[in-house]
């Protein structure tokens, strides 16, 4: 964004009027400009106007020209008008910062009179906040120089491109439900975040003080959710819909704003780069079950590169896939509002090497769910360390759970005799009308081998049995090691330096 | 308002003695013409022995004073059949009353009729013979009828009509025609009812003393607004009463089910809640702010100014999230009516004037409201649960009402002012164990429902009527300003989860709303009729112009309240303790989020402009044929102000509806046999989307979870290619034929059988998103029709025996086909969501159509003694109300059984008290809408028990 356009003048002819002329006209009347302030200031990228001339010239008007520092930057021919309305903007560039530009107007009628009236513009420092109000179209660039504010639900609408340097911070205005403050790709948007280890993109709440090369909030604790709404990511690749439709809108964002939409056939869908981003503070609800996730990835194809990413302190859940064929590497979620990971619509990709650390208020660590049309693709979850909290469970599979968990070490859950139910990992099945079981789709799956479990370990709080942990007969796949005596689990060195999960040392007792 | 019925009434007891005449007494009454029914102008009534007498007016009304004493009158007209009326009784300072005095036109040599007094008392309605000889198919109650039967209120009064059925006891029904084809008028003037929603008024706030007739009209014809399609019901107030009443009434109602229960729940509301509003106690924290300090911008530093308005304002929401179990009291009525007429300077003048107030209260046990969808698998034949919910809710809704009138009739003129007002309130508490399977999902809740529900409604009528040439034109004038609002405020929503009293996301968070609603309306209208004659027959053109201007504003705003990382008791009233809210030591405490700001695409105005004018001629062009033929002209333009969810489109007063339609109307009578008629008409209709209809909003309904979505977006599928809705939502074009035939009898008696079809061209239906199932749009769907037949018989068992003729059968039987052409993509989602072996039509049910309606009474009916009673049945067939889509299956009502019993029996020689006996649901059937879906069990939508509820009211008349 540093080479801003350099000069962006927008001529438009509002409304021309025509007098009918007498015959005996006076000869040599004056022009007149009207309209013109004298003079102005704004940021360097901020832009003036656009300010309407009128010109008065009963003699009939010949030209309109302007003049910036002396040179000629534009001259509109006129044909004899009396009168006429002409609209000047003009958007400094950072090498007008500083400086005052002086604009001339000069209107001439046909006998050769002339009027000119002079514009001073102040042009100041150029601004480091930039507010964003509109969706994004074209190619956009966020550099790290500069902390963006979302000003409402921002949308990478079709065929614009949004690329957001290394180190960038994006803060989001304060909203909630309909209001949330939140960062859309939509279908055929494409959004590029190239963040590094070393310098990491920020999405976080405009409450947050951090500044760019910070990884630790300065002021807000990592459990403070709900502030603004959170980055969604939407694409056209399958998913299994309720009624076999083909897109569905995305929760948290109303049905009447169509670029919520997602999915399609493209499963090599592209929607760009999402790497080294860390999102914190957000999460909105518009109603119950009907939420923004920390990220969502709606129906995002497999030629999206998503990789290092952290949700901290997220209302709803850290990341929630609904359907599509995204792979996710290196994903860490801290202090989830609901579920951590949570899986919807037969998503058909991998997360390979997660981190989850539950807090005071996380649900399920892993919340897998099935297809809900009839398309049964699945999923794999693998490598990944789990830290539970006093409340939270390992994961619930239902509603026909299909894919392959494998590779997972949980620790520091409750008693599930103790805590009400939490702390342990099932198979849950449908109820019938009076609420009584009637069947249990994942079970099913399980049983057939379509819903796999490998190679999972945990830390069993003491005297706990793996069987009242591991229900549903899916304990004979773990294995009960002491604590961070793990043999699998993920790799944290994936997360250290530009995660604040990292970074607080909360992974520094993980193997 | 308040003040000015005081003034009224002052002004009438002050002035009511000083016109009395206390020595002599009077004869009124009322005399029209039987072929007609309308009433006559100029016949002479003379007093028999006496030389006094009087000529009616153009209201066919007479007075004669009197002294006391029993006298004959006679009563003449030109080309009229005199008619002598014997065993007046006139007492001293009493009116005697002769209504219903019917005059035929001369047939033959025959001299003089004579009648008793006592037999006009107890003959038929003049109504009767307005319907038995109007052109037009119409039916109606009057005045005389109240007398004999004793209905307390309009409703109770118009369920005796055929083929109307009273929904819910206050709304009108017709044909099974629901709410959007049904529409009812207050003295012919289109007035808002309590829910502006709605097009029709809540009949049972008018005592049936303040009403002259109330007329149903199922044929369209000119001078009527053609935004009906079932009928219009049209209550008229009256303007003279013929006597001097004063009545005070008293009711109680009591539902075993539901009354003296200790686990009632209520909360603790504001003072004034018994009188029907809110005394403050239920104001918006946020209430003249401007700029609403958000948690975001505080969180940082609470103690700065913004955190400190933020935490005052948190601490201002009322801490009563949950009711409390207390007994529920019985119902409760009461009633004053006051009216007379009386001369000054030879002018008369005319007064009533009614007050209303009931308390009621209903306590509804296990009480469900669920959500099923279709299982994924279409070889699964059973339904998943969603959601359910089981639960107690109490109700205490209060009503107060005033309707008064003034009247003034010249020789030729009558000017009428009516002023009515309608205040009410409903508080609704309820507990519900709360499941939620919802894909997967398992977790149960205790939830805690608080709402209030606050509506005021005023009406003004100013009427004036015109009689020139000696009656041969009739000019009527009418101005109509009205004033309506309903108040939502404070609505609260709760869940705990099961077993740890969690609340979170996935339970949803707590929620309150407050919505507003005010409306403004002006009616005008100028009406001219000329009597003239048709090949030698009487004959009448009409023809006018009307006025409608509407203004509404609407809000809603609602907060929700995330709770970081407080913990709970399972205690709803703690939820709001002093230790949970956020405060500068507790940042992750429980705070508010104001979701409505900055963009509020629930904050809109609309307004909407109508001109009207039409003629329409009545008259006989053949021997034995009757015909009205008319045409109305209607400009409809609806403007609306907001703006959608994005805040990407704003409306300023931008034009959303511009409609110029002609309504034709053909209305024919053929009578033959003297008793028969064959009816035939045409006629063709509209009915418009409402203001909410026609808008951006989007309204969460938190109960049902269901989103209402303003017709005016789009909807598109496969990205953006294909438009499932433009976003363009019209009115919707009927055209309606009619076929009867009529067969009338001795005392009231009737036998009829029609055949209608009508056929709607864009008819709107409530339609669910194809993106997102809990999301519902009106949108015109594909073309409707609606074929029916209608069967009604009224009938005295004399025919069986003399002893029995008391006894009467009363019938309506209507059956109706209905038909909707499916829109592509609701056709497309059902076949995607097939079961195996569904065979997927590409026509369906018309939403909100009973396929049949069944209305019987038994009744026996003795005016001598004063006694009436009657049992009555009525049920409507399963209806359609929601239409499905994507997993979601339509819904359909199931039939309610409806058993009602009512006595009315009149004491003493006066009749100054009568009582009134009725028990309501005699079956104890529970009203229920149920989920359906191909070859699978019904499962329950919602469910709730109205129980037996008996009532007993007390009717004295002072005066």
């Amino acid at each position: 964004m540093k080479k801003i356009t350099s000069l962006f003048l927008m001529m438009l002819t509002a409304a021309v009027v025509f007098t009918s002329c007498k015959e005996d006209e006076k000869p040599n009347n004056p022009v007149t400009i009207s309209g013109i302030p004298a003079t102005a200031s704004i940021e360097a990228g901020g832009t003036v106007g656009p300010v309407t001339a009128t010109v008065s010239a009963p003699d009939g008007l010949a030209s309109f020209s302007i003049k910036k520092d002396g040179a000629t930057i534009a001259t509109v021919p006129f044909a004899g008008e009396t009168s006429a309305t002409q609209e000047f903007s003009y958007t400094a560039t950072a090498a007008d910062a500083g400086k005052n530009l002086v604009f001339e107007f000069t209107a001439t009628d046909k006998d050769g009179s002339s009027a000119t009236v002079t514009h001073v513009l102040t042009v100041g420092a150029e601004a480091t906040t930039i507010r964003v109000t509109g969706n994004i179209t074209g190619t956009v660039n966020w550099t790290a120089d500069k902390t963006y504010i979302l000003g409402g639900r921002i949308t990478v609408v079709s065929g614009g491109i949004l690329n957001i340097a290394a180190g960038t911070v994006i803060k989001g205005e304060a909203g909630s439900g309909a209001n949330a403050t939140a960062l859309v790709v939509a279908r055929g948007g494409k959004i590029n975040a190239n963040g590094t280890a070393a310098s990491p993109i920020i999405f976080t709440s405009v409450a947050d003080e951090i500044m760019s090369g910070e990884i630790a909030s300065p002021n807000l604790d990592p459990n403070i959710n709900g502030l603004w709404g959170g980055v969604l990511i939407l694409g056209r690749a399958p998913g299994s819909f309720a009624g076999n439709v083909t897109e569905v809108q995305i929760e948290g964002i109303p049905p009447s704003d169509t670029n919520g939409l997602y999915g399609g056939n493209l499963p090599a869908d592209d929607s760009g780069v999402f790497k080294y981003v860390s999102i914190r503070h957000g999460g909105a609800n518009i109603g119950e079950g009907n939420e923004i996730n920390g990220l969502t990835l709606g129906a995002v194809g497999s030629a999206t590169v998503i990789e290092n990413v952290e949700v901290v302190g997220n209302q709803d859940d850290g990341i929630e896939w609904f359907g599509g064929t995204v792979n996710v590497k290196n994903a860490v979620v801290w202090n989830a509002g609901d579920d951590a990971i949570d899986t919807d619509q037969a998503w058909a990709g991998e997360l390979d090497n997660f981190i989850v650390v539950c807090g005071s208020e996380t649900d399920h660590a892993l919340e897998i769910d099935g297809p809900e049309g009839s398309l049964n693709a699945a999923h794999t979850v693998k490598n990944g360390t789990v830290v539970g909290s006093s409340v939270a469970e390992l994961g619930d599979f239902r509603a026909g759970a299909r894919g392959t968990f494998e590779n997972i070490y949980f620790f520091n859950f409750p008693n599930p005799a103790t805590s009400g139910g939490r702390g342990d990992l099932s198979l849950s099945g449908e109820v019938d009308a009076n609420g009584n079981p009637i069947g249990n789709k994942s079970l099913d799956n399980f049983t057939n081998g379509i819903l796999v479990f490998n190679m999972l370990e945990v830390t069993s709080p003491a005297g706990v049995a793996l069987t009242s942990i591991f229900r549903n007969g899916t304990h004979v796949h773990a294995t009960d090691v002491a604590l961070h005596a793990n043999t699998i689990g993920a790799t944290k060195s994936a997360f250290a330096g530009w995660s604040w999960a990292a970074a607080s040392g909360n992974l520094d007792a993980l193997k | 308002m308040k003040k000015l019925i005081l003034l009224l009434l002052t002004t009438i007891i002050t002035l009511s003695p000083l016109f009395s005449h206390a020595q002599k007494g009077t004869i009124r009454g009322t005399i029209f013409d039987e072929g007609t029914g309308e009433p006559l102008f100029g016949v002479s009534v003379l007093v028999e022995g006496l030389q006094i007498g009087a000529v009616t007016d153009f209201d066919g009304d007479f007075e004669i004073l009197v002294d006391p004493g029993t006298y004959s009158l006679k009563l003449s007209f030109i080309s009229y059949n005199t008619i002598q009326i014997g065993g007046v009784v006139v007492t001293e300072g009493e009116t005697t009353v002769l209504e219903n005095i019917k005059m035929a036109e001369f047939t033959s040599d025959l001299e003089t009729v004579t009648i008793s007094a006592e037999a006009i008392r107890t003959t038929e309605a003049a109504l009767m013979s307005v319907k038995r000889n109007a052109a037009n198919l119409m039916d109606g109650i009057s005045r005389a009828s109240f007398r004999q039967i004793g209905d307390g209120d309009a409703a109770a009064a118009i369920k005796r009509v055929t083929g109307v059925s009273i929904e819910g006891g206050k709304y009108v029904y017709i044909r099974g025609l629901g709410d959007r084809y049904t529409k009812t008028v207050l003295n012919g003037v289109q007035v808002p009812g309590l829910d502006p929603d709605r097009n029709t008024i809540q009949m049972d706030i008018f005592p049936t003393n303040v009403i002259d007739n109330i007329i149903v009209s199922k044929s369209f014809t000119a001078e009527l607004p053609a935004d009906f399609t079932g009928g219009v019901v049209d209550i008229e107030t009256v303007d003279f009463p013929e006597e001097k009443t004063m009545v005070l009434s008293v009711t109680g109602g009591y539902n075993p089910s539901m009354h003296f229960n200790k686990n009632y729940l209520a909360i603790e509301g504001g003072k004034t809640d018994w009188l029907g509003f809110d005394d403050g106690t239920r104001t918006i924290p946020t209430q003249g702010i401007d700029d609403i300090p958000q948690f975001a911008e505080v969180v940082g530093n609470p103690s700065s100014p913004r955190g400190q308005q933020f935490q005052q304002i948190l601490r201002n929401f009322n801490p009563v999230l949950g009711g409390t179990r207390q007994n529920s009291p019985m119902d409760f009525g009461m009633g004053y009516s006051i009216g007379d007429q009386f001369k000054i300077k030879n002018k008369r003048f005319g007064y009533n004037m009614a007050f209303t107030y009931r308390n009621e209260t209903q306590y509804f046990t296990d009480a469900q409201y669920n959500l099923f969808g279709k299982p994924s698998d279409a070889n699964n034949f059973e339904m998943e649960a969603l959601e359910r919910s089981n639960g107690d809710f109490g109700v205490n809704s209060v009503l107060l009402g005033g309707v008064a009138g003034l009247a003034y009739k010249s020789d030729n003129s009558k000017i009428k002012l009516n002023l009515l007002r309608l205040q009410s309130g409903e508080s609704k508490v309820g507990q519900f164990y709360f499941v939620n399977t919802n894909l997967g999902a398992l977790f149960e809740a205790n939830q805690y429902n608080i709402e209030y529900s606050e509506r005021a409604m005023t009406n003004i009528l100013l009427n004036g009527e015109h009689f020139l040439n000696r009656g041969k034109w009739n000019l009527e004038w009418k101005l109509s300003p009205t004033r309506s609002s309903i108040e939502d405020p404070d609505v609260r929503i709760l869940r705990f989860r099961i077993p740890n009293n969690n609340i979170g996301t996935e339970v949803g968070l707590p929620t309150r709303i407050w919505r507003s609603l005010d409306e403004e309306s002006l009616f005008g209208s100028l009406d001219l009729s000329n009597n003239y004659k048709f090949k030698d027959a009487v004959a009448k053109l009409r023809f006018g112009g009307a006025y409608v201007y509407k203004d509404r504003d609407f809000l809603i705003e609602s907060f929700q309240f995330p709770t970081g990382s407080t913990t709970f008791t399972g205690d709803p009233n703690r939820v709001m303790d002093e230790e949970n809210l956020f405060s500068s030591t507790n940042r992750n405490g429980l705070r508010y989020d104001p979701t409505f700001i900055p963009i509020n695409p629930n904050a809109y105005n609309s307004n909407l402009n109508s001109y009207q004018a039409y003629i329409s001629n009545e008259f006989t062009p053949f021997n034995n044929l009757k015909a009205i033929i008319g045409v109305r002209m209607e400009t409809f333009s609806q403007f609306y102000t907001g703006t959608n969810q994005t805040g990407t489109i704003v409306f300023d007063n931008e034009k959303v509806l511009d409609d110029i339609d002609f309504f034709p109307t053909v209305n024919l009578i053929k009578s033959f046999k003297s008793n028969q008629n064959f009816r035939a008409a045409f006629s063709r209709t509209i009915a418009r989307p409402s203001f909410k209809e026609l808008s951006f909003a989007e309204i969460l309904d938190p109960i049902t979870g269901r989103t209402f979505i303003g017709g005016l977006f789009p909807e598109t599928t496969n990205g953006g290619t294909e438009i499932l809705w433009d976003g363009n939502l019209q009115s919707t074009r009927i055209n309606n034929f009619d076929l009867r035939w009529e067969k009338f009898m001795e005392r009231s008696e009737l036998l009829s059988a029609s055949v209608f079809y009508k056929s709607f061209d864009n008819p709107i239906e409530m339609v669910q998103f194809l993106s997102d199932p809990g999301a519902f749009q009106p949108r015109n769907v594909g073309d409707g029709q609606v074929i029916g037949v209608e069967l009604e018989l009224r009938k005295s068992l004399g025919f069986v025996s003399n002893k029995i003729e008391k006894f009467f059968f009363n019938t309506n039987l209507t059956y109706v086909k209905s038909q909707i052409e499916m829109s592509e993509s609701e056709f497309r989602s059902r076949q995607l969501s097939a079961r195996e072996g569904e065979n997927v039509s590409r026509t369906r049910d018309m939403a909100g159509q009973a396929p049949y309606i069944i209305n019987a009474g038994f009744s026996y009916n003795d005016p001598i003694i004063g006694l009436e009673a009657g049992v009555f049945y009525n049920v409507q067939g399963p209806t359609l109300t929601f239409v499905g889509f994507g997993n979601r299956t339509d819904t359909y009502t199931v039939p309610f059984n409806s058993l009602n019993i009512n006595i009315n029996k009149t004491w003493g020689r006066d009749e100054r008290l009568q009582t009134t006996f009725n028990v309501d649901n005699l079956l104890g059937d529970k009203r229920e809408e149920v989920f359906r879906m191909y070859n699978a069990e019904d499962q329950i939508f919602s469910s709730i028990n109205p129980g037996r509820r008996i009532a007993l009211r007390f009717r004295y008349t002072i005066w």
